[in-house]
């Protein structure tokens, strides 16, 4: 009981230093970029007060889309690649290991060749493209006796395959990514809020559903057989996850293209700093991911001024070598199988 | 108690075992004797329902076990499968989800339930892992830890494949007097086990398969008398008397 209670607090304590960090950093992108603006002025024109010159169009028209996309996109793809890990039960799995951001992908640039206006539609193409790799790779690793390791092969074997049918595409209608030029690696620039909201509605709505069945999530982890025995519907939980993870990362993938590594980094430092509870583990993901997402973003718009890199290259240049300093740090310590 | 009535089972609509007529009586302990690949696991996974059965029927305590639904079904049969996944989760945690069956939704779990928790953990000798994290105890400690999670669903019947298997002996020993205590709580308890000298020193009755069908189902004594243990495993099963209890062991036929 003790214990639990501990790991409660602590749980608590995690998401409330991570909120702050969030809040912070959202407030922090809004004020950094090509021009500086205050932050008093930044609150001022966010509760739509009068501020000097342009400064409330730049607010309105740049930087509050884009600090919502960045928030949203870590949200998404992190909690995506927890849930996935959990329930595929491998911690090397995450959305663009798997294949689900470049199935989302290549049905994000059919969608742009085919139909070019159809914005509102893009959500839910990329959802469809994601959850179609997802059901793949589980399929596909069920068939071939579900190990951790042919669960990864096969994930980058469907990953190959939609990444060239992405490159097909583009290949034979060159002009389909115009309105996207940093997709495959991963940006914010040029984010509306035409293109946020039905992102908005379907990662809401994800995590809400996510929340409510957090409890059936963590009893998938006791193993299929086990959790089958304490009276859980294994197959339909596990696939009501993988279709909210394929919305989720989906979703995310349909404004800020394919951002990687945010949905493996993140759950895996959750899983040894959130305590046990899934719905805590879920939320920290959450608000970690939107913090490293906006922390990436608005070093990719400072670091380099004017120019501005693709926030995609910052996640993977800070993600990356975090990460191995994370592997080697541990080594000993946990073990996966 | 679970009767199971011309039962067959296996995958895909081809039986492995068929003709099964059999009952696992409340308050004793029913220990499933049969080599590799004779269908016991098969026959777990039917009676967890989570195997479709072939034909026949299935009675858990009078009634068609396929009219309870899941949680029903997991609050009257607790299982412990025989290589169980280790979930990154506190020892606890892990037993309080033993619970998982009596809760409403928003699956919430109650006081009541942690304090079941505590006693189950005590029950196995393992309070003092209860803060421990699952992946860093040894195997013998999990399965202490995986025995509380089964005291702790409160089921009438308990099934386990190979309980023993990751058990120092001392541990196995423990096991025995455990699974005794729950025959002696009105369980009905049925376990797979490879070690025939454990499975005729515990049970109460022993049900023998071999060649895709329940070749007999008797006592210990009875199942050591028809001999057929020897024709089933390919050895020659013999005992001792000694210590108040035969003593059973083993040699290659040739001999």
């Amino acid at each position: 009981m003790k214990n639990l209670q501990k790991h409660s607090i602590r749980g608590h304590k995690l998401i409330f230093l991570l909120l702050s960090a969030v809040v912070l950093s959202a407030l922090l992108s809004l004020c950094l970029g090509a021009v500086s603006i205050s932050p008093l002025n930044v609150l001022r024109s966010l509760l739509g007060k009068d501020v000097p010159g342009g400064t409330a169009v730049i607010i309105r028209l740049a930087r509050l889309p884009r600090t919502c996309a960045c928030l949203l996109a870590g949200m998404a793809l992190a909690v995506s690649g927890a849930v996935i890990q959990t329930v595929l039960n491998n911690p090397l799995a995450a959305p663009n290991v798997i294949g689900v951001n470049a199935g989302a992908g290549f049905s994000v640039t059919m969608l742009c060749a085919l139909l070019p206006g159809a914005i509102f539609l893009l959500p839910f193409a990329a959802f469809a493209g994601a959850l179609a790799a997802v059901l793949l790779v589980s399929y596909i690793s069920r068939r071939s006796g579900s190990s951790k390791m042919t669960l990864v092969l096969s994930g980058v074997a469907v990953s190959c395959i939609f990444s060239a049918l992405t490159d097909a595409v583009i290949t034979f209608a060159p002009d389909s990514l115009v309105a996207y030029s940093d997709f495959r690696i991963g940006s914010f620039a040029n984010i509306s809020f035409q293109h946020l909201r039905p992102a908005a509605l379907v990662i809401a709505a994800a995590l809400i559903l996510i929340l409510l069945f957090s409890n059936e999530l963590e009893l998938l982890s006791l193993g299929s057989s086990t959790a089958a025995s304490l009276g859980l519907n294994v197959r339909a939980v596990r696939m009501l996850m993988l279709v909210l993870s394929a919305a989720l990362a989906g979703a995310a993938v349909s404004f800020c293209g394919l951002l990687g590594f945010v949905g493996l980094v993140i759950p895996h430092i959750m899983r040894h700093s959130a305590g046990e509870k899934a719905a805590v583990q879920v939320i920290s993901c959450a608000l970690g991911g939107a913090l490293m997402v906006t922390l990436c973003d608005i070093l990719s718009r400072v670091l380099f001024a004017p120019y501005e890199l693709p926030a995609g290259i910052m996640l993977s240049c800070i993600g990356g070598p975090f990460f191995i300093y994370l592997l080697t740090k541990r080594r000993g310590g946990h073990r996966y199988d | 108690m679970i009767e199971l009535k011309d039962l067959a089972v296996g995958y895909r609509g081809k039986a492995v075992l068929g003709n099964v007529n059999l009952t696992f009586p409340d308050a004793s302990i029913t220990v499933l004797l049969g080599p590799n690949g004779c269908g016991k696991s098969t026959l777990c996974e039917t009676l967890l329902g989570q195997l479709p059965l072939i034909s026949g029927r299935i009675l858990l305590n009078g009634a068609d076990a396929f009219q309870y639904s899941a949680t029903e079904r997991a609050q009257h049969l607790a299982y412990l499968p025989q290589v169980p996944t280790v979930p990154n989760l506190s020892a606890q945690r892990m037993v309080l989800h033993g619970r998982f069956p009596y809760l409403g939704f928003p699956r919430k779990y109650r006081k009541e339930d942690f304090s079941l928790v505590n006693e189950a953990l005590q029950a196995v000798n393992a309070a003092e892992l209860s803060g421990c994290q699952m992946p860093e105890l040894s195997g013998g400690e999990r399965q202490r830890v995986r025995f509380a999670m089964l005291l702790a669903q409160a089921a009438d019947h308990v099934l386990m494949d190979e309980p023993t298997n990751f058990l120092d002996m001392r541990y196995q020993l423990e096991f025995s007097r455990l699974a005794r205590q729950l025959a002696d709580q009105g369980k009905a308890v049925i376990l797979v086990l490879h070690d025939i000298r454990l499975a005729m020193q515990l049970a109460d009755q022993i049900a023998l398969f071999g060649d895709h069908k329940l070749l007999m189902c008797g006592s210990p004594e009875e199942v050591y008398t028809s001999g057929r243990i020897d024709s089933v495993f390919g050895v020659s099963l013999a005992r001792v008397f000694a210590d108040g209890c035969w003593q059973y062991y083993f040699r290659s036929q040739q001999e």
